[in-house]
């Protein structure tokens, strides 16, 4: 029987966690499914695991300073009910699995699973979200896009747990997201699109952020193209679409696997973009 | 470890590895076969029970997550009156055909009517897309909880 942990608080489970090194399990839907036959961690050599998922300090969701802050443990469905959670965030997650497994499974899971897959992953990207890292004596900050550093792998130490997940409240006029699976429930994505975009009242883009999913080993999203397009007046877009489709077109090299194949995910998130800059025009 | 949680509203105490999925300790140490294993793996949810009200696969549920929670499988929920509203509808509408999907689609049903009494049809579908049968097509399973929810006046 491998020894598992259950703290009562954050800081109980913070001190396991320095001590023990243990695996924290919040819904265990990735590591369950990792060893559907046995448990996770099952061996001779098997780390401990502790169980996060009830703690309430990581099951709040609070709007402070103008930035959301959800808990690590907040559950896709949580996400779902909470109405004045941004629209994009909860259409993502509104596409993810089932409702049985959105009932359990959590916001910081899929964080830290960093699966190129990881489906709340571009909207995080997107609205330059950072995570709360915590041990027992210390906390840092981390850009999202520096704490996962590819598939499987993050930043977070082993003494560490993520904590919170916090992004600007900030809405965007135009948002479209699109999730390209096999089919509608419990399917991992060939690819993903969302895209975010504001105007300002002179007709000209002020803000846009594109991102990609499932087609690199981590999201991609490129600052520097999306600063191309700011401030352009939408009556100009046409001319710049072909231009922009070629940067990404060199930017996106996905990779063929059982589930899709490289020329069609490329195709794809090239239409998506085009589609969302024409949609932008009209 | 020891291991406390309701059960169909008795208090069960259990000395059980935590890592077990609550599926097997309800099939193999508590008898309780009502709730099936299919995948194993989250993807049909044939082992769907309800946990603190809300629907869970079991197959992927540690038996260590629902410590001090609430857990009802089919074999509590046919005490209910929503079970029976529902069973009639599943065998008017003609839903049942190998019976394996069953139980989870029954209780897939309730964890929607509780929360929505009155769902149209894509939020039927939308609530029932964690369950998978071979049998029926879904349709019939569809127009199940239709009825269900249109005769109204049940204890979801
Ligand atoms: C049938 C099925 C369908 C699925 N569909 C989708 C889908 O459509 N899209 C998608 O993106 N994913 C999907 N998933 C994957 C999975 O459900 C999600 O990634 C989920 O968000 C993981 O959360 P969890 O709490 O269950 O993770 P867990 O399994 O508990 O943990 C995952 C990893 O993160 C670590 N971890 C968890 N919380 C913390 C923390 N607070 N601090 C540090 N480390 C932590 C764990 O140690 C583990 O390594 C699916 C899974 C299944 C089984
Ligand atoms: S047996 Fe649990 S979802 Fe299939």
């Amino acid at each position: 029987m491998v020894t598992a942990f259950r703290p009562v608080t954050l800081n109980e489970a913070l001190a396991i966690r320095r001590t023990h090194g243990t695996v924290p399990l919040a819904g265990g839907t990735d590591l369950m499914a990792a060893a559907p036959s046995c448990s996770p961690g099952r061996g001779e050599s098997s780390p401990s695991i502790m169980f996060i998922g009830h703690l309430t300090e990581l099951r709040q969701i609070r709007m402070e300073q103008g930035e959301w802050r959800l808990g690590a443990a907040v559950t896709l469905a949580d996400i779902l009910d909470h109405a004045r959670l941004p629209a994009p965030l909860r259409q993502a997650v509104a596409d993810m699995a089932s409702p049985a497994i959105r009932n359990v499974a959590t916001a910081g899971g899929n964080i830290c699973n960093a699966s190129p897959c990881g489906d709340t992953l571009p909207f995080l990207y997107a609205q330059a979200a950072r995570v709360l890292l915590c041990d027992s004596g210390n906390r840092r900050e981390l850009p999202i896009e520096r704490f996962i550093i590819g598939p499987g792998k993050t930043a977070l130490r082993p003494d560490e747990l993520l904590t919170e997940i916090v992004f600007p409240a900030r809405e965007f006029v135009v948002h479209r997201h699109h999730k390209v699976g096999a089919r509608r429930a419990n399917t991992l994505a060939k690819l993903s699109f969302l895209g975010l975009a504001d105007m300002d009242a002179a007709g000209r883009l002020s803000d846009i952020r594109l991102t990609f999913g499932s087609v690199a080993p981590t999201v991609i999203r490129a600052p520097q193209l999306e600063q191309r397009l700011c401030g352009l007046p939408l009556t100009e877009m046409k001319h710049h679409i072909d231009e922009i489709s070629a940067a990404y077109d060199g930017l996106i090299q996905p990779i063929d696997d059982q589930r899709s194949t490289r020329e069609y995910r490329k195709q794809v998130c090239l239409n998506l973009l085009r589609w969302f800059l024409e949609e932008l025009i009209a | 470890m020891q291991i406390t949680f309701e059960l169909n509203n008795e208090t069960v105490c259990l000395d059980v590895d935590p890592l077990r999925p609550l599926l097997d300790v309800l099939r193999e140490e508590l008898g309780l076969t009502g709730t099936k294993r299919g995948c194993g793996e989250g993807e049909c949810g044939a082992c769907a029970v309800l946990v603190n009200d809300r629907l869970v696969n079991s197959c992927l549920l540690p038996v260590g997550a629902v410590v001090h929670g609430r857990v009802m499988t089919i074999e509590g929920f046919r005490q209910t009156g929503a079970y029976q509203r529902l069973a009639e509808a599943f065998t008017e509408a003609g839903a049942v055909q190998c019976g394996f999907c069953t139980p989870g689609m029954i209780l897939a049903a309730a964890a929607l009517l509780r929360r929505n009494s009155q769902p149209d049809e894509t939020e039927i579908r939308a609530a029932l897309a964690g369950n998978l049968c071979r049998c029926t097509g879904l349709n019939m399973i569809v127009e199940a909880v239709q009825l269900a929810a249109r005769r109204g006046g049940a204890p979801w």
